[in-house]
């Protein structure tokens, strides 16, 4: 003991030292993984090396722990990241989102938590879960904190899992109240991703339903809440749809704050402690295609917004696309690096986003690192609609994706494909990004309108990872399109003047026409040709609309780009694996070279000292078609070549962390598959 | 084009022999002049055989009863809702359950075919769980909320019975 005691006040004073001068370190401190972002900032990066280059061929599974029985009904889609703190993991796990602590040496259930919320837990309007916030006082009292499917925050002792009695009522606040609306009902608004607590104030987004086809134009909004981590009092309240007398209430016209809903923020949140700010990414307020009813800007819809931690005061906001009509809403976790420009140290903030930008802001005054102009777009003539004159473009990092549909996008395996491709195009209309959606009328004979990236491309709510001793920031993202149509709801479902919907998309195919009645298992009605042209046990999900049941936009469909954010240069591609089986399968692409296509998903990445850590992707909801698989990766981070990959039980699902216990390194990633009810696994060497 | 036309042709007629309720939906559309577009998005790959040709009701008789339908929308609601929308509209990966597009894909199928659809294929991340009494009773649910009238009977769980109930959009 004597030797150790007398280490203590170097210690100290480096530990002093190192507080007074360098910024705060990222990623994950400690071999522990406090947030789900690994970090405040969602690095997703923790500095261990045990793990490497040359021994993660032996990489094997240490143990497993399944959900099956967790909810009424199994979890196929688990997108969750656990914590580690401590030796234990923290999860959320099965469609009744149960709270479940867990050895992390061994998998073994150590407690869990039950919250049987009746309808408004089963009319959640997200059974997506994404994990949970931890929050101790590093005095003996430690927190896990929940929001519910029915959008309750539950705060439980994270030694037993007990509910905090001196934690609003009996551990539970009922976050529908306070949303200036006389009435939520059950099933308006939840959340799937999970709280920030930064400067013991928790911070709490929300998710409402998918906005392609709303039964409304009012709508409950989605406002961003700090609470007491002690109490549970409510602290502040941030009015993404601001009320009269508030600042940004102007960007809606015609009063119609006073009835829009949506503007949550449903990807998960960021945090500086060291700043006291949280960073948060709002989404599109209500009717993702189509905003007469709320004409104007729209703020804070589709903001940046950071905010004082402890007051909810507004800091600074950024919005990156005005008046949404694209669905390109920010989804991707804020990620928050300090890096080096031109020689000037930079407390950053990126925003990587659906239609393949990335918004970097100086993280403290909200000013561009680099300059990002606002740039004429094409006009709606969407009667009733009207489109913002100019969105911000980004003139630095180059976009991670592709932009707009020219000739030149189009799938080229073969010529033959090439010109069936050619004839599909000349079937829609299309053009350049933040082209327009359009009415039936205004389309003519064109069966629908493509736009590229599609509302689910582009970067979702894996976002990015960043190594913080390089700057280098990896991003994944899916290339795909889709029809869009809007047109008249029957007035019994709906109060809009237009809503969004597949605009004939899926029954589009071939040049012809008509392509090839699907084989078992790969139609689905209204879903035409599915899955690459379907398949035993293909997934039912959106058309691939191009010639032969392929995609209609050459690959890679999935890829990761590296982004040296110290410059703003890309410094590498890859394509995230190769084809999805239902490609290799298909008859036209025979002899192709099918292995830099890439699965078209949303992967997630997990980086550490000594590797990145990606798979093939979930193939799930709100994924390409059929583009998930089970295979697990490691890249090399300066270059993106493949040192590794292995096959997992299932697909990963959601994003994977890791940790050190008893000196040994552990990766956790959450898996699941069509009918394959979700698990952990826990890979280690042996 | 070739190739496209020689698999819609062979996949279309594996479709026709295996069911035969289809066949005779082909044969109306046909007589109509219209194009087999519902076979071309044929859910029904996945429908047994229908034991008998003959289709002896329409959803216009009253095929469900309203309690049936009170328990379609409480599962509706758990199930599908997130989904296809609280108002069938459908959503970001979901296509609509009411109006043009679900008359479209499901005009001149029969009821059991939609059944065995949503049983077999819903909800699409992990089909297969719900019960034969659960999909007939969202079935009635959709019915009613495309238009088509309650009756004094529920929908039963029975193909042989739902396989001859015929889906069309004019009474």
């Amino acid at each position: 003991m004597k030797p150790r005691l007398a280490r203590l006040p170097l210690l100290t004073f480096l530990l002093l030292a190192l507080a007074g001068g360098a910024p705060a370190q990222q990623g994950a401190q400690n071999g522990e993984w406090r947030y789900y972002g690994g970090d405040a900032g969602n690095t997703k990066y923790a500095p261990l090396d045990q793990i490497n280059a040359a021994n993660v061929k032996d990489l094997a599974i240490a143990w497993r722990w399944k959900t099956e029985n967790f909810g009424p009904r199994a979890d196929y889609n688990w997108e969750v990241t656990p914590l580690m703190v401590g030796g234990v993991l923290y999860f959320t796990a099965g469609t009744r989102r149960d709270v479940v602590a867990v050895d992390a040496a061994t998998g073994e259930t150590l407690w869990m938590y039950r919250l049987d919320e009746g309808e408004r837990g089963d009319r959640a309007v997200r059974a997506q879960n994404r994990g949970l916030a931890y929050w101790s006082d590093g005095k003996g009292d430690s927190r896990v904190i929940l929001i519910t499917p029915g959008f309750q925050l539950v705060v439980l002792n994270a030694k037993n899992g007990h509910p905090i009695p001196g934690f609003g009522r009996d551990g539970i606040v009922d976050l529908t109240e306070g949303l200036d609306r006389d009435v939520v009902k059950p099933g308006q608004i939840g959340s799937s991703s999970p709280a920030i607590v930064i400067r013991d104030v928790i911070v709490t987004g929300a998710a409402l339903l998918a906005g392609t086809a709303p039964a409304s134009k009012e709508n409950v909004p989605g406002y961003i809440r700090g609470f007491d981590v002690r109490t549970g009092k409510k602290l502040w309240t941030f009015r993404t749809v601001p009320k009269a007398g508030e600042p940004g209430v102007e960007t809606w016209e015609n009063d119609s704050w006073k009835y829009t809903g949506n503007a949550g923020a449903w990807a998960p949140l960021a945090g500086d402690e060291e700043l006291g700010y949280v960073y948060i990414p709002v989404e599109a307020p209500t009717g993702d295609f189509y905003g007469g009813h709320r004409l104007g800007d729209n703020l804070f819809a589709d903001c940046l917004v950071c905010l004082d931690a402890k007051t909810g005061n507004k800091v600074w906001h950024y919005q990156v696309i005005h008046h949404d009509i694209w669905d390109y809403e920010p989804s991707s976790p804020p990620l928050l690096m300090d890096v080096t420009v031109d020689g000037k140290k930079i407390k950053a903030v990126a925003l990587p986003m659906k239609n393949a930008f990335t918004y970097v802001f100086d993280r403290v005054t909200g000013k561009p690192v680099w300059p990002i102009v606002e740039t004429p777009v094409l006009q709606s003539k969407v009667p009733g609609e009207r489109t913002s004159p100019t969105q911000p473009f980004p003139t630095k990092p180059k976009p991670f994706d592709r932009q707009g549909i020219t000739k030149d996008d189009l799938i080229d395996f073969t010529p033959e494909l090439r010109a069936e491709a050619e004839k599909i195009l000349e079937q829609y209309a299309y053009g350049p990004l933040f082209l327009p959606p359009m009415t039936r009328e205004e389309l003519g004979d064109k069966i629908g309108q493509l736009f590229l990236p599609h509302h689910t491309g582009g970067a979702n709510w894996p976002g990015a990872s960043l190594d913080p001793e390089t700057g280098y920031f990896y991003v994944s993202s899916l290339t795909n399109t889709d029809g869009l149509i809007l047109s008249q709801p029957a007035p019994n479902r709906s109060d809009m003047d237009y809503v969004g919907g597949g605009g004939g998309a899926r029954g589009a195919r071939g040049a012809g026409g008509r392509g090839p009645a699907a084989p078992r298992g790969g139609a689905a009605p209204g879903g035409g040709v599915i899955s690459f042209g379907g398949g035993e046990g293909a997934p039912v999900g959106r058309g691939s609309i191009g010639p032969q049941g392929l995609p209609l936009i050459k690959g890679p469909w999935g890829r990761i780009t590296a982004i040296d954010m110290n410059t703003g240069d890309h410094a590498w591609m890859v394509h995230n694996g190769d084809a999805p089986d239902a490609v290799k399968n298909n008859p036209a692409l025979k002899g192709i070279d099918l292995s830099k296509v890439g699965r078209p998903e949303r992967t997630s990445i997990l980086v550490t000292k000594t590797l990145l850590f990606t798979s093939d992707g979930a193939g799930l909801f709100n994924s390409g078609p059929g583009g998930g698989g089970k295979k697990f990766r490691a890249l090399d981070k300066k270059t993106g070549a493949t040192i590794f990959e292995m096959e997992l039980p299932a697909n990963e699902t959601g994003s994977p962390m890791t940790y050190m216990m008893n000196d040994r390194q552990y990766i956790v990633v959450a898996t699941g598959a069509r009918g394959v009810p979700a698990e952990l696994i826990a890979l280690a060497l042996p | 084009m070739k190739r496209v036309a020689s698999r819609w042709l062979m996949a279309a007629g594996g479709l026709a022999c295996l069911v035969p309720v289809l066949f005779l939906g082909l044969a109306r559309l046909g007589a109509e002049g219209s194009a087999p577009a519902a076979l071309a998005s044929a859910p029904a790959a996945d429908a047994p055989p229908a034991t008998k040709l003959a289709v002896t009701r329409s959803v216009w008789e009253g095929v469900y009863s309203k309690e049936q339908l009170g328990r379609g929308q409480k599962a509706y609601n758990s199930l599908c809702a997130r989904c296809h929308g609280d108002n069938l509209l459908g959503g970001e990966e979901a296509t609509p359950l009411v109006g043009k597009e679900f008359l479209k894909n499901w005009t001149a199928k029969s009821v059991g075919a939609l059944v065995e659809y949503t049983r077999k294929e819903m909800p699409s991340d992990g089909p297969g769980k719900l019960s034969r009494q659960q999909c007939a009773d969202v079935t009635a649910f959709l019915l009613s909320a495309n238009s088509f009238p309650a009756g004094s009977a529920d929908l039963a769980t029975d193909l042989e019975v739902t396989n001859q109930i015929l889906i069309n959009d004019k009474k």
